[in-house]
């Protein structure tokens, strides 16, 4: 049977810190997307991801298995990336960022063009560029519940646990917010790159 | 025609988290409203669109970063890590303790209020050579004071006391 979530955090609690690395390796990259979606910069999506597995860490004596692993660590991770952007990390880390990246969509700037035309590749980025603006520009619970939901594929109740609220109000919460994204990304919806 | 479907059935049905009978319920109104057919055609064509934002993959170095947090974690001392809230009411705890042991090394500044300090009152030998100190009724009642009592041999040699008493009174 497989060790659960829970069961490496209890094991950590009991000084195993090799349980510590596999919750690190299993979350890792959903924790960075997260974070990547809210704060749309690398460098401080790991850095606060960093801060995410630090804090579970620091919290693993005190930890107590009510909810699930997952629904703990996202909440986490969301406090985190809200108070990032409240601090003003995020403004910082923009404008200082000097990777080579393209950081409005996450996808590397390439200059070579092995597999489509530059055309297909500016037709993605823009695309990408617009998804990005609208989930951006929908209010902050609107858009955690969107991330949540759609990109890290949390079931309700862990949804409405991390965002406060009861899983009726997360329906109508992210019916409102995929409404919201339906108008704005329409000229999208009938054509892809 | 049924019920147009209420916001929070939406995406439920859409992620297929309905009960049969729920989703049943649902198809057979979709059969017949156009308008709500097409609402779930375009949010299922949303959904597709918005998964090509991609985000990025963890760099190499996440992990070796990571450690090396945990390393300089572990070097600080206890309280560093603590929440801003704790750390703050760790620190009020300490500000108290500090104070109230300084307070309790400090003699008290403050007390009753003073006594006006007067010179004892003189009093003038009464006529008749008798000192009012203790008379012959104080005698009397320096006998009901245990601790007098207990020492009276003692204190009878003190002639002050009995000194202007007469010799029967003396014998009391």
């Amino acid at each position: 049977m497989a060790t659960s979530d829970k069961d490496w955090m209890l094991r950590l609690q009991g000084g195993d810190t090799l349980a510590f690395n596999v919750l690190v390796e299993k979350y890792r990259a959903p924790v960075i997307h997260f974070l990547y979606r809210i704060v749309h910069e690398t460098a401080l999506a790991e850095e606060l991801a960093q801060e995410v597995f630090l804090r579970v860490y620091r919290a693993r004596t005190s930890y107590r298995p009510r909810a699930k692993f997952t629904t703990w660590l996202f909440r986490i991770a969301t406090n985190v990336a809200l108070n990032a952007l409240r601090d003003g990390r995020m403004r910082r880390a923009r404008e200082t960022s000097l990777e080579g990246r393209e950081e409005t969509t996450g996808a590397p700037v390439e200059v070579a063009d092995p597999e489509g035309s530059v055309e297909q590749k500016m037709l993605e980025a823009e695309r990408r560029a617009q998804i990005r603006q609208a989930v951006e520009a929908l209010p902050e619970k609107q858009r955690l519940a969107v991330l949540l939901h759609k990109y890290q594929e949390l079931d309700y109740a862990e949804i409405a646990e991390i965002l406060d609220c009861s899983e009726s109000a997360l329906k109508s919460l992210l019916f409102r917010a995929y409404e919201t994204l339906r108008v704005r990304l329409r000229p999208l919806l009938g054509a892809r790159a | 025609m049924s019920e147009h479907l209420r916001e929070e059935e939406f995406i439920p049905y859409l992620d297929a988290r309905l009960s049969d009978t729920e989703r049943r319920r649902l198809d057979l109104h979709l059969a017949d409203c156009a308008a709500c057919r097409a609402r779930r055609d375009e949010l299922r064509a949303l959904l597709g669109v918005l998964g090509e934002w991609e985000a990025v993959e963890p760099s190499p170095g996440f992990d070796a970063a990571l450690q090396a947090r945990l390393e300089e974690e572990a070097q600080r001392p206890v309280w560093f890590g603590l929440r801003p809230a704790y750390a703050v009411a760790l620190a009020g705890a300490v500000v108290a303790v500090i104070g109230l042991l300084l307070w309790r090394s400090v003699p008290p500044t403050t007390g009753p209020p003073p006594v006006a300090q007067t010179p004892p009152e003189v009093v003038e030998p009464a006529p008749g050579g008798e000192t009012p100190g203790l008379q012959a009724g104080d005698e009397l009642a320096a006998l009901d004071n245990p601790v007098l009592l207990e020492n009276y041999e003692l204190l009878e040699e003190f002639d002050i006391l009995f000194e202007p008493a007469g010799k029967e009174e003396k014998k009391l």
